[in-house]
């Protein structure tokens, strides 16, 4: 038996592996996709910090008071910005030839407007040339210096209506601390942060287990469609092999070539979110608190486990039925819904904060569990996993079941669904 | 049938349309089937051998069995099918759509092996010519029902027939 499954899952992975519609599909286009996509991304970032390095701006002074003059100064001091000066009657023509970027006009009356109590005018023009990041980077530029200028502005106004004020009390006066309290320690970061360092490294977790599911259901149904499809199932039937062993065969066999595929998927897809990440700053969490114990990567790994070999026995019987490898994958559709629901409603969303009837659904879903299992062992709560577990294990016996009986019956050879045509046919 | 996989070990069957792995060289297609077959290691390279000498391919057994002619497939097909030494061997129009050389040498492997293994052959065909060539006991099939059996000779003679061709027309009342 264990002989006869090697040569079986041995050729299964021949003829997977340089079936070009897998090796191209699954396995070369996610290695060459990703960090193709990441260089692009690392491309157009460098252009828009090649823009951002040296950005031309004009300052319109009509107001020729102190205050513009300390614009003017703060603007002299930021390095990216080279200071265009321009006339003010034909200032955009003159703008347009001269590469400027922004315009910042202080109106006429400014600070008098302020020495009176009101507020004072200060107009922005951007210059867009095209639709890019730059275009965008200029603008928050622009809007960062404002801003510090306003609060120069109000720090001056309230020392000389105040002097005896602190003005940065007045202008912040509150200092607001976020803590978290996770597994009933305080740790020292908001819970913005660290939501979001939850979810970067939680989100992982369920993507790789839909790319896995969908990948090795995939490669499962193409397995049996191209032996309907070359005819060879009628022959590999014949042979003196138990039948159960042609089905772990091709289980097994799916199996390896998916794991293959998904590593050329995280490979690829670890270099485009490397370079994606650099670009972002995220709170340092101790994985203490967000890691997962070796315990739940193995109740990880045994409810993927279960949920990967409940999705292939099912795609393996929905292959049986296809005529051609074109209706298996055109069938296999079908499976992708329940994997697709429960990733995208769990990546953000806990199982407990939906509505029951949601929660039932999901619940029965099998291959929801080892999302679920992620969430939960991270929050030390295994009761949940653990009913997952059970759960996809009965699942997983009660479909290889219905497999194998079909494996073992003629049915194998003669099942058909007819797809286009008014309603289906089993023969 | 509760052994079903056991009786498999001595029969071998060759379906009319049967394919081959399309992704497989000829020689790892060989080495498949002999795998399932064999006991042991040994047995496997006898196999292999009597299939590579069966299918006579030349260097073409070393290639993907998706570059070969339909003569070809059908030529490692029969290997296949004999070099595994069943007790018996059920071929369906083994020679069905074949050239004529591919035909020929197809049927030359099925007559010499048999009488060198001493194998059963179970043959079905169209092919009178063939039937007569290949068989030493005929039964004529028609309308699903076995219309005459016996030896291609004595069915010639019975029905004072020049070929089996004949003998058939004349039992299905059609000569």
């Amino acid at each position: 038996m264990v002989r006869h499954l090697k040569v079986v899952v041995l050729k299964e992975i021949k003829e997977l592996i340089r079936d070009p519609r897998i090796l191209v599909g699954v396995i070369i286009i996610p290695l060459v996709i990703f960090p193709l996509m990441g260089q692009l991304f690392s491309i157009a970032t460098e252009a828009t910090l090649r823009e951002m390095r040296v950005i031309p701006v004009a300052l319109i002074d009509e107001d020729r008071s102190e205050f513009s003059y300390m614009l003017l100064e703060m603007l002299r001091r930021v390095p990216n910005i080279v200071l265009v000066s321009l006339s003010s009657q034909n200032w955009i023509e003159e703008a347009l030839n001269n590469s400027v970027k922004a315009v910042i006009k202080v109106s006429q009356g400014f600070a008098s407007n302020l020495s009176n109590g009101l507020r004072g005018n200060i107009e922005v023009y951007l210059v867009i040339k095209s639709l890019g990041m730059g275009e965008v980077g200029v603008g928050s530029t622009v809007d960062e210096i404002l801003g510090s200028f306003s609060k120069m502005v109000s720090t001056a106004m309230i020392s000389k209506h105040a002097p005896n004020a602190n003005a940065p009390t007045i202008l912040e006066p509150i200092i607001v601390s976020d803590k978290t309290i996770v597994k009933g320690e305080v740790v020292d970061v908001s819970p913005k942060g660290f939501i979001s360092a939850l979810l970067s490294q939680t989100m992982v977790i369920p993507i790789v287990t839909m790319l896995l599911m969908i990948m090795a259901a995939q490669i499962a149904v193409t397995s049996i469609a191209v032996e309907k499809e070359e005819k060879t199932l009628e022959t590999l039937l014949t042979l003196p092999v138990k039948r159960v062993t042609i089905l772990w065969g091709k289980l097994i066999g799916s199996t390896i070539v998916a794991a293959i595929s998904v590593i050329a998927y995280m490979v690829g897809f670890n270099y485009y979110m490397s370079i994606v990440l650099s670009q972002q700053q995220m709170p340092a969490i101790s994985t203490s608190y967000i890691g997962i114990p070796f315990e739940g990567y193995a109740v990880l790994a045994i409810s993927l486990f279960l949920s990967l070999m409940s999705m292939l026995a099912l795609a393996i019987l929905l292959g049986a039925y296809a005529q051609d490898v074109r209706s298996a994958q055109s069938l296999i559709g079908i499976l992708f819904i329940p994997i697709l629901v429960p990733t995208f409603i769990l990546m953000y969303a806990d199982p407990l904060s939906l509505p029951l009837s949601l929660q039932i659904i999901l619940y029965l879903i099998p291959f929801s569990h080892p999302i679920i299992a992620v969430k939960s062992i991270i929050f030390g709560n295994y009761l949940i996993s653990m009913f997952g577990l059970l759960y996809n294990m009965a699942f997983m016996v009660v479909v290889l079941y219905v497999a194998a009986r079909f494996f073992s019956s003629e049915k194998v050879v003669t099942a058909r669904i007819t797809l286009g045509q008014r309603g289906t046919k089993t023969s | 049938m509760k052994k079903a996989s056991d009786v498999r070990k001595i029969i071998s069957y060759l379906p009319e349309e049967a394919g081959i792995y399309p992704r497989l060289t000829g020689l790892e297609y060989l080495k498949f089937m002999a795998n399932l077959y064999a006991k042991d290691r040994g047995e496997v390279e006898e196999m292999v051998n009597e299939g590579l000498k069966i299918a006579s391919l030349g260097d073409k057994i070393r290639e993907k069995t998706a570059t070969y002619s339909k003569g070809m497939k059908r030529r490692l097909l029969i290997a296949r099918a004999l070099m595994v030494r069943p007790k018996l061997a059920i071929l369906d129009e083994p020679t069905s759509g074949l050239d004529v050389l591919h035909a020929y040498h197809v049927r030359r492997i099925i007559k010499e092996y048999v009488k060198q293994q001493g194998l059963t052959v179970i043959l079905s065909s169209h092919n009178m010519l063939e039937v007569d060539f290949l068989c030493d006991r005929v039964a004529l099939i028609h309308d699903g029902q076995i219309v005459v059996e016996g030896s291609p000779h004595a069915l010639k003679e019975t029905y004072e027939a020049k070929n089996l061709e004949e003998v058939f027309a004349k039992v299905t009342g059609h000569g």
